[in-house]
């Protein structure tokens, strides 16, 4: 196990190297460079040079991609060159209204694709199933921009309801602040669950199957005592990592959501530095989000691997 | 598992009785409706576009019509006919998907194939690089090229293609994998066929069914890739009409005034995915080797 676990690390090097420069220099081939949006259609070279001198864009790439990578390492992210701040400074004034969000997103994620999981497991190819089944592949299909759009459209029309304008902290007045925050997690988390509900099910239909189930029912054990010790007792663990899988995957659903309720998190401060051209935001936010993938699927592999040990001997699926 | 999780979502089938006939009836009917939906549409995008009274990009009507006879869906701020941009939607939006999955397709398999009989360093270099890929979210990923390159139809398909190529490469090379062990690889390198031919003549072609069957599962992930950029403003650029882009950026603020500029592009837009994520629910079920598989892998 040990010899694995540092094989895999050490594989990890190189692709955190590669994600590490193809951040970089795929925002340094975007086209309409930063200095010239700034100043405006009007600068001359010279003040666009100036600028440009001021932010070292004017060195060679692989000078400015050690400067870069040597302050990321040390923990200097760098400056936002919109927001006039550290990057730092700028993801955490951020992070609360996203990490609001995520959390009350992966409580519906969690709580509605286990129901829909687990029912539609024990009814297996019965209507409930086949009804559940198709309600996530619906959800699936449907885009969130759309439901989003929807959501906020319909009851402004019916009921000139609208959620309040400014942001709220939940502190300051939690109502008004769940009207902000409930529509978009709901929505995105319905989504979601809808992904997550399918392998719930999956996984609860395969522990189903197996001999300890018989065994657990011929104890005499009920139906709901049997499928929540023994089935759902089993499946926790593979369950537990997909549901960690499916919130690192929100970062590209929050873009969208943070963008349609006009809330102004970390989604929405990608979208606009990759607008704006930020070079400074958008290598750490798409460094910070390639490095939680990659260690996320690290630890399920491994996980895995401690699990089955066929995995170990074999050296595992790669990757 | 990864790109099983990413995109064909194998998810364990438990048959614990075997497939009864019922079971059977099911799924296809599931594929059926997805299929007809898609076939609906595909038919919506090659002759509609021949029968719909108006065009696209013409503002001669007024703003705002209100759905009515002349126009079934109303009329957006430009006084262009939106059943009109629905309709040409489907030809943009399914164009798009299919042409991003076949470079996806033909460029995975390409890659799959020779990384996988070469081996070694070929290999490993391929499989590092498709790590980096793999390494971000898909929309994020997509987001910061399609912001490098600049938003055009032809760059979005280029892009989604391209971005679909390590997925695919690594589902082929696990089936190149199995297969250049078979017997008739090896009959052919006794023949001294040369390892072009046996890639492109053997391997290639035998791989090629699955990996096309495996990669339409995408499509319904793919075109809403694509609405999602176009939605973002980093897509299918105005004045096309494009189901994402037209619900997006200024004509979001009439939609309280117009609330039929919302409806129509996103019902049409769900119906293709769902059409297209039911046909690859069914066929997932038959063909997707991971979905057979079982266990604590997925």
């Amino acid at each position: 196990m040990t010899g694995y676990v540092i094989r895999r690390l050490a594989a990890l090097v190189p692709i955190l190297i590669g994600v590490s420069v193809a951040v970089f220099l795929l925002v340094r081939i975007m086209p309409g460079n930063f200095a010239q949006l700034m100043l405006g259609p009007n600068a001359t070279p010279e003040q666009i040079q100036s600028l440009e001198h001021e932010y070292g864009l004017d060195k060679p790439v692989f000078e400015q991609y050690v400067d870069w990578i040597s302050g990321v390492s040390r923990g200097d992210l760098g400056r936002s060159y919109l927001q006039g701040r550290g990057v730092a400074e700028e993801i955490v004034s951020r992070l609360p209204i996203t990490g609001q969000l995520l959390i009350m997103t992966m409580g519906t994620t969690a709580i509605l694709g286990l129901a829909i999981g687990v029912v539609s497991a024990m009814n297996h190819r019965r209507p409930a199933d086949n009804l559940l089944r198709m309600v996530s592949i619906i959800g699936m299909s449907v885009p969130t921009f759309w439901v989003a759009t929807l959501v906020i459209l319909l009851p402004s029309l019916f009921f000139s309801y609208a959620p309040p304008f400014k942001h709220v902290g939940f502190f300051q007045n939690p109502w008004d602040n769940l009207r902000q925050y409930g529509p978009p997690a709901l929505v995105l988390g319905f989504a979601s669950a809808c992904g997550f509900a399918r392998i719930v099910r999956g996984s609860v239909l395969g522990v189903l199957g197996q001999d300890f189930m018989r065994t657990a029912r011929a104890k005499g054990l009920s139906e709901p005592v049997v499928v929540r010790r023994h089935a759902l007792g089993n499946v926790m663990l593979p369950i537990v990592t997909i549901l960690g899988l499916e919130a690192a995957t929100l970062m590209g659903g929050t873009v969208i959501i943070e963008q349609v309720f006009a809330l102004n998190g970390l989604g929405r401060l990608f979208y606009e530095s990759v607008t704006m051209r930020d070079y400074p935001v958008i290598q750490v936010m798409a460094l910070y989000t390639a490095v939680v993938f990659v260690v996320l699927f690290l630890i399920i592999d491994l996980m895995y691997a401690w699990l089955d040990p066929r995995v170990r001997l074999t050296g595992g699926r790669s990757a | 598992m990864r790109e099983a999780e990413l995109t064909l979502e194998g998810v364990p089938e438990a048959h614990p009785h075997g497939v009864g006939w019922r079971t059977l009836a099911r799924r296809r009917m599931m594929g059926v409706v997805g299929a007809a939906i898609l076939l609906f549409l595909g038919l919506v995008a090659v002759v509609g576009p021949y029968l719909v009274p108006h065009d696209p990009y013409s503002q001669d009507a007024d703003s705002f019509v209100r759905p009515n006879l002349e126009h079934p869906f109303g009329t957006d701020k430009l006084g262009r006919d939106v059943l009109a941009r629905v309709v040409y939607g489907a030809r943009i939006s399914l164009g798009i998907g299919f042409a991003a999955v076949s470079i996806g397709v033909l460029g995975g398999s390409l890659l799959g194939v020779i990384s996988a009989y070469f081996g070694g360093a070929i290999d490993y270099v391929s499989q590092r690089i498709v790590e980096v890929i793999l390494a971000f979210p898909l929309l994020v990923l997509l987001l910061v090229i399609v912001a490098a390159v600049g938003p055009s139809i032809q760059n979005v398909i280029f892009i989604m293609g391209i971005v679909m190529i390590p997925i695919m490469s690594r589902v082929v090379r696990s089936i190149v994998y199995s297969e250049k062990e078979q017997p008739y690889i090896e009959a052919a390198r006794a023949l001294g066929a040369s390892n072009a031919r046996i890639l492109f003549i053997h391997l290639f072609p035998s791989v090629f069914p699955l990996a096309a069957i495996l990669a339409s599962l995408t499509l319904g992930g793919m075109i809403l890739a694509e609405a999602s950029l176009s939605f973002l403003g980093l897509g299918v650029p105005p004045p096309n009409p494009s189901w994402g882009a037209d619900m997006s950026g200024n004509a979001r603020d009439y939609f309280q005034h117009a609330p039929w500029l919302a409806i129509f592009p996103g019902l049409a837009l769900s119906l293709t995915i769902l059409g297209a994520n039911l046909l690859a629910e069914s066929v997932r079920d038959i063909v997707d080797p991971f979905a057979k598989q079982s266990g604590p892998g997925r």
